[in-house]
């Protein structure tokens, strides 16, 4: 029922669900909710107006014996998130890379969000994209929004105006 | 295996009896509970069954150990959690991001109470132990809370077993969703615990 709401609000919304990645391009909005200690990732390539946004759950598929599923992984979402957008066409020399979540969002509970930050730098990194903007850390949860038309990414925070990244 | 749903539904269901009456007894006053409802959802589909991922939720969250892997959460609407506090603090607060940490212990005890009730059901059913550990809270977007919920109870596997009640106290005054998050192997353990044998979870 609710993903036929969610879906029914704007025919150019497409979500993204935990441990999932969406591609595009304009006017399509890509929107991934309740990122707690999760980590959002969008690429986006200005040029051709293609972006793509993942949203991963744990740092680091190798510390998991089952790990069928890459887009839960930093270490192996990232990768993926980029290969999907260069399928579409975007061009890697133009990407660029913006993150939002990573929360500790219970105190006192272990930091995993900080490790999943880190872990999604170090994809980026030796896949030698450029991360233009962050908004990562803080004990808050996040909705990430990436409007494939501008490049535009959109950080909602419960008790705080929408910002843009 | 979705056979096997309507087993852990009565299971659940027996547990949530147990908290029901619990509450009743710490708030005096009735509380209903609507029909449970127990789901195995892939990981990228669980903001679809929650409800609202961006409501804003006082949320208390149970990690729990033992010989099942989960998260027992407890997410209260705002003005639900600011009335429970009022009822059993004899204090009112309007905002709920200024909780003294009294009042958010409130919520975290009921949290507490409501889960050890729900366990101790189960674990008389099955002869399982669990063990639930301290309760945790924050009031943030639902869906923020869910997916740490998931990680903390190390729910992180492709596919997740999902089961939900609605607490109503004093007719829709006070309520209360209740989920918890188990992964196949721990939903394997429960079905062994009743003589039935599982396969391909």
């Amino acid at each position: 029922m609710a993903s036929q709401e969610l879906s029914a609000k704007s025919t150019n919304e497409i979500y993204v669900g935990i441990a999932d990645l969406k591609v595009g391009h304009a006017p399509l909005v890509l929107i991934t909710l309740g990122l707690g200690s999760c980590v959002g990732v969008a690429l986006y390539d200005p040029v051709r107006k293609i972006g793509g946004l993942l949203h991963v759950m744990l740092p680091r598929s190798t510390e998991f014996s089952r790990n069928s599923h890459p887009a839960k992984f930093a270490d192996t979402g990232v990768p993926l998130l980029l290969a999907e957008v260069l399928k579409l066409g975007a061009d890697k020399r133009v990407l660029e890379a913006k993150i939002a979540g990573g929360a500790q969002m219970f105190e006192g509970m272990v930091n995993i969000g900080e490790r999943n930050v880190e872990a999604v730098k170090e994809a980026l990194a030796a896949l030698g994209l450029r991360l233009v903007a962050e908004d990562v850390g803080g004990n808050r949860g996040r909705t990430m929004i990436l409007d494939t038309s501008t490049g535009k990414v959109i950080i909602k925070t419960l008790g705080s105006s929408p910002k843009e990244l | 295996m979705e056979a096997y749903l309507g087993v852990l539904q009565e299971i659940g269901n027996i547990g949530v009896g147990n908290a029901a009456t619990a509450l009743a007894e710490l708030i005096g006053t009735k509380v209903l509970i609507s029909v449970p409802q127990a789901t195995f959802v892939p990981l990228e589909g669980i903001f679809n069954m929650v409800g609202d991922a961006e409501e804003p939720v006082a949320g208390v969250l149970v990690r729990v150990g033992g010989e099942i892997k989960g998260t027992v959460l407890f997410a209260f609407s705002a003005p639900s959690a600011m009335e429970l506090i009022r009822r059993l603090l004899g204090e009112g607060f309007s905002d709920p991001f200024s909780l003294t940490p009294e009042a958010a212990s409130v919520l975290q005890e009921i949290g507490n109470i409501l889960t050890g009730a729900f366990l101790t059901a189960i674990s008389e059913f099955t002869g399982l132990t669990f063990v639930p550990e301290v309760p945790f809270y924050t009031y943030d977007m639902l869906g923020s809370i869910v997916s740490t919920s998931l990680v903390a109870g190390e729910v992180i596997a492709d596919r997740v077993l999902f089961f939900e009640t609605e607490f109503m106290l004093d007719g829709q005054a006070i309520t209360a969703h209740f989920f918890l998050f188990l992964t196949p192997p721990s939903l394997a353990t429960l079905l062994k615990s009743l003589g039935l044998a599982a396969e391909n979870l």
